[in-house]
C-alpha cells in the first residue's frame, strides 16, 4: 500500500493563517485511525479535517516520529488541525490561500476576494481582516448580490444570496474594479480562460513565474472553464491529428467514438485500459468548455460517451487548444501531466 | 473602381474635436485638385490630410454645392480640413479617436491613452487637455519611457523616448494601472489578442454593443494581433475541413499550397481569381500571428505564398479561430464579410 502524506499544522486565529506546519509520512493508516479514535468512523480515507486535542498530538509526534512543538510559539490562540496532502501543498510556491491576511499586512498580496454565500454574512476570520481595517492599514469593500429566490440545497440549508469581500493594501484599491472588469468582460467574451485568469492572478499579486506555472498546469488539466477528456485513436487517426496541426480528432471507420473523462490521479490505468485495444495506437486528451460538451451529453454523468462517428466534426469544431497525444502504444509518453491536481487558488 | 469620399470637417481648436462635417460629394477629383493647388501636386490619389484656407473652403462648398456655414458655430479657433472618408469614418458608433478631450468632460469615454515619441515632449492639443486638469475635471498620468539608445529614422530625425499621457475623469483614476496590467499581462501571454482588446474597450469606456462589434471585425480582419490569409481549396479539401470541424487545412496531393493574403478591399477579384482553377471548389480564409507566420515566409511582399505540403501540418498548429468558407465555386458566398477595413480603435 503506498504511503500516505498527511499535515498536521498549527493555525493561529488572530494571525488568521497557518503558523507552523509538519508532514507525516504515513505507512499505516490504521495507526492513526487508533491514535483519532471514535471521530474518523465516518471517514474511510481519511479525507477530513480533524483537530486533534494535547494528547493525541503527542501520541501522532511519537508514532510518526515527528518534530511538532507548538508551545514554542508566542500564539495565543492556536487551532491544531490535522489532515491529508493536498495538492495545493505540492505547488512550487505559496498559494495565498489560507495566508491572504498576512500576505496583505505584508504588501506581498495585493488584492483578496473573499466570497461566501449568506447567511451568515460573515466569512470565517473575517473580523480579523476588520481589525486591520479598523487600524487604517487595509481598504474594504463588500458587494452583495441577493438571489433572484433563496435557494435551498440538499441539506436544507436556505441561501439568501452571495456576499464578496474585498481587501487591498492602502494605494491598491485600483484593483477591485479592475478585478469586476475582467469578471464582467469574460462574461461577454465567452468565458472564462488563461489570460482572465493570468490578469486574476497578476491583480492578487502572484509574480510572473507563478502565474506561468500556474497557468501551464491549468491547461493541462482542461483550461480553465473547461474540462479534459481523452479517448484512444488508431495508428491512421493518430496520423490524421498530426496533420490537422493537433487541432482536430480523426475521422473513424466504426460507428462511435469512446470519450473519457481525463482524470489525472487515475491516467496512468485509464492510458493502460485504452491502449488494451490492440487497435489502438494512442490516447489523446482534449479541452472543451462543459456548456459545449453539454450539447452532446448531460455532465458530469455518464462517462464513457459514446460520440456518434457523424458527430465527430461538430465535436471538432467546439475544441479549445490543442489535442495532446498523452500515451502511445510504445509506452513513450509525450507528454506526462504533472500529478497534482490544479487546486482553486483564490483568494 | 468606386469613387473615393471626401469629408470636409471644421475642427474647433479650443474643444479640441471636430464640431462640424459634410460630406463632399465628388465626381471628378480635378476640380478638387485645381482647388488644393500646388500642395496636393505630391499625392495622385489625394490621401493626406489637407488644412483648407478660406478662400479653398468658400471654392469648395460652391463647387460642390455643399451647404457648410460655420458662421453658424459658436468657435473661435477653428481649422478647417480636407480629407477622404476612413474606414473609422464608417464605423456604427462615434469612436473616440479625435474627439477623446469632449467624450472625457462628458463621462462618456473613461480613459485616454494619448502617446507620442519625442521630442516634441507634448501631444497635439494637450495645452486643451492640460487646461481641464488644472480645473480639476481631469486626472492625467504621465509615462515616460527613454529609448536607450536614442533611435534615428531613416529621414534623420533623432527620437529619444516615447512618452504616454493617461488621462481620465475624477473617480476613474483606477483605469489607468489596470490599463498597464493588461498590457504587461499580453505581453507574457504570447500576444495582444480579443480578449485584451475587449478589456482595452471597456476600460477607455466603450458600451458593451460597441465592443461585440469592434471585435467581430477585428477577428474577420485577422485577430488582434493576427493576419488574415485565403487559399483556394478542392472539393476533397473542403469535406476534409469540415471533418476538422473547421479548425485545419486539409493535406494536398501537389508540392505546395499557394496562400494570400486577404484583403477584404479586393476580395471580389481574389475570389475570382482563386476559382478561375477548374480545380478549386471553394476559398476560405484563415488567422494566425503574423509573428509566428514570419518564420514560414517575408510578409512584406504581400503574398502570394508558398506553403510546401508537408508544412501544411505545421502551419495548421499556428492557426486561430476557425477556417472560414468565404466563396465557393456555385458562387455561393457563405460568409459575406464587411466591406469597411477595421481601423485602430484608440484612443
Amino acid at each position: 500500500m503506498p504511503q500516505s502524506r498527511f499535515l498536521i499544522e498549527a493555525f493561529d486565529r488572530e494571525q488568521w493563517c497557518p503558523v507552523l506546519q509538519a508532514t507525516l509520512p504515513v505507512n499505516d493508516s490504521e495507526a492513526l485511525r487508533a491514535i483519532l479514535d471514535g471521530s474518523v468512523d465516518d471517514d474511510p480515507e481519511l479525507e477530513w479535517i480533524y483537530h486533534p486535542d494535547d494528547e493525541q498530538i503527542a501520541a501522532i509526534a511519537a508514532k510518526f516520529n515527528v518534530s511538532f512543538d507548538a508551545a514554542q510559539l508566542d500564539s495565543k490562540d492556536l487551532d491544531i488541525r490535522l489532515f491529508r496532502w493536498r495538492p495545493i501543498d505540492s505547488m512550487p510556491y505559496l498559494a495565498h490561500t489560507g495566508y491572504e491576511l498576512p500576505l496583505l499586512l505584508d504588501g506581498r498580496k495585493k488584492l483578496a476576494r473573499m466570497g461566501n454565500v449568506y447567511p451568515p454574512m460573515t466569512f470565517e476570520g473575517e473580523n480579523r481582516f476588520d481589525y486591520w481595517v479598523a487600524e487604517g492599514a487595509l481598504h474594504r469593500e463588500e458587494v452583495i448580490e441577493a438571489f433572484d429566490a433563496p435557494v435551498q440545497t440538499s441539506r436544507g440549508e436556505i441561501y439568501l444570496g452571495a456576499r464578496t469581500v474585498f481587501y487591498t493594501p492602502k494605494g491598491e484599491e485600483w484593483r477591485i474594479p479592475a478585478s469586476k472588469l475582467i469578471w464582467d468582460a469574460a462574461g461577454k467574451a465567452g468565458g472564462w480562460n488563461e489570460y482572465f485568469e493570468r490578469l486574476e492572478g497578476m491583480l492578487f499579486g502572484y509574480e510572473d513565474w507563478q502565474n506561468d506555472w500556474w497557468i501551464k498546469e491549468g491547461v493541462a488539466g482542461g483550461g480553465f472553464g473547461g474540462r479534459s477528456f481523452c479517448c484512444a485513436v488508431t495508428a491512421a487517426g493518430l496520423k490524421w491529428i498530426e496533420s490537422s496541426g493537433f487541432r482536430a480528432l480523426p475521422p473513424i471507420d466504426r460507428p462511435a467514438l469512446t470519450i473519457m473523462m481525463y482524470d489525472r490521479e487515475t491516467e496512468a490505468q485509464l492510458y493502460a485500459a485504452m491502449l488494451g485495444d490492440p487497435d489502438n495506437a494512442a490516447v489523446v486528451r482534449f479541452n472543451m468548455f462543459g456548456d459545449n460538451f453539454g450539447k452532446f451529453w448531460n455532465l458530469p454523468h455518464g462517462s464513457p460517451w459514446d460520440l456518434p462517428a457523424t458527430r465527430i466534426p461538430e465535436f471538432n469544431g467546439l475544441l479549445r487548444g490543442s489535442v495532446a497525444v498523452v500515451a502511445k502504444r510504445d509506452d513513450a509518453v509525450e507528454n506526462v501531466p504533472v500529478k497534482a491536481e490544479a487546486p482553486a487558488r483564490s483568494a | 473602381m468606386p469613387q473615393p469620399r471626401f469629408v470636409l470637417s471644421a475642427f474647433d481648436r479650443e474643444q479640441w474635436c471636430p464640431v462640424l462635417q459634410a460630406m463632399l460629394p465628388v465626381s471628378d477629383p480635378r476640380a478638387l485638385r485645381a482647388i488644393l493647388g500646388a500642395t496636393a501636386d505630391d499625392d495622385p490619389e489625394l490621401e493626406q490630410n489637407y488644412l483648407l484656407d478660406d478662400e479653398q473652403l468658400a471654392a469648395m462648398t460652391a463647387k460642390f454645392n455643399v451647404t457648410f456655414d460655420t458662421a453658424q458655430l459658436d468657435c473661435k479657433d477653428l481649422a478647417f480640413f480636407l480629407f477622404q472618408l476612413r474606414p473609422v469614418d464608417q464605423t456604427p458608433y462615434l469612436v473616440h479617436g479625435g474627439y477623446e478631450l469632449p467624450l472625457l468632460l462628458d463621462g462618456r469615454k473613461k480613459l485616454a491613452r494619448m502617446s507620442n515619441e519625442y521630442p516634441p515632449t507634448t501631444f497635439m492639443g494637450e495645452d486643451r487637455f492640460d487646461h481641464w486638469v488644472a480645473q480639476g475635471m481631469l486626472h492625467r498620468e504621465v509615462v515616460d519611457e527613454p529609448y536607450d539608445p536614442p533611435y534615428r529614422t531613416s529621414w534623420g530625425e533623432t527620437y529619444l523616448g516615447h512618452r504616454t499621457v493617461y488621462y481620465t475623469p475624477k473617480g476613474e483614476e483606477w483605469r489607468v494601472p489596470a490599463m498597464k496590467l493588461i498590457w504587461h499581462a499580453a505581453g507574457k501571454s504570447g500576444g495582444w489578442n480579443e480578449y485584451f482588446e475587449r478589456l482595452e474597450g471597456m476600460l477607455f469606456g466603450y458600451e458593451d454593443r460597441q465592443n461585440d462589434w469592434w471585435i467581430k471585425e477585428g477577428i474577420t480582419g485577422g485577430g488582434f494581433g493576427g493576419m488574415s490569409f485565403c487559399c483556394a481549396v478542392t472539393a476533397a479539401g473542403l469535406a476534409w475541413i469540415e471533418s476538422a470541424g473547421f479548425r485545419a487545412l486539409p493535406p494536398i496531393d501537389r508540392p505546395a499550397l499557394t496562400i494570400m493574403s486577404y484583403n477584404r478591399e479586393t476580395e471580389a477579384d481574389l475570389f475570382t481569381t482563386m476559382l478561375g482553377d477548374s480545380a478549386s471548389a471553394a476559398v476560405v480564409r484563415f488567422n494566425a500571428a503574423g509573428r509566428e507566420v514570419m518564420d514560414l515566409w517575408d510578409l512584406r511582399h504581400g503574398g502570394p505564398y508558398q506553403l510546401k505540403a508537408e508544412q501544411i501540418a505545421e502551419f495548421n498548429s499556428l492557426l486561430r479561430g476557425s477556417v472560414v468558407i468565404v466563396a465557393k465555386r456555385d458562387d455561393t458566398v457563405e460568409n459575406v464579410s464587411v466591406k469597411s477595413e477595421v481601423s485602430a480603435q484608440s484612443a
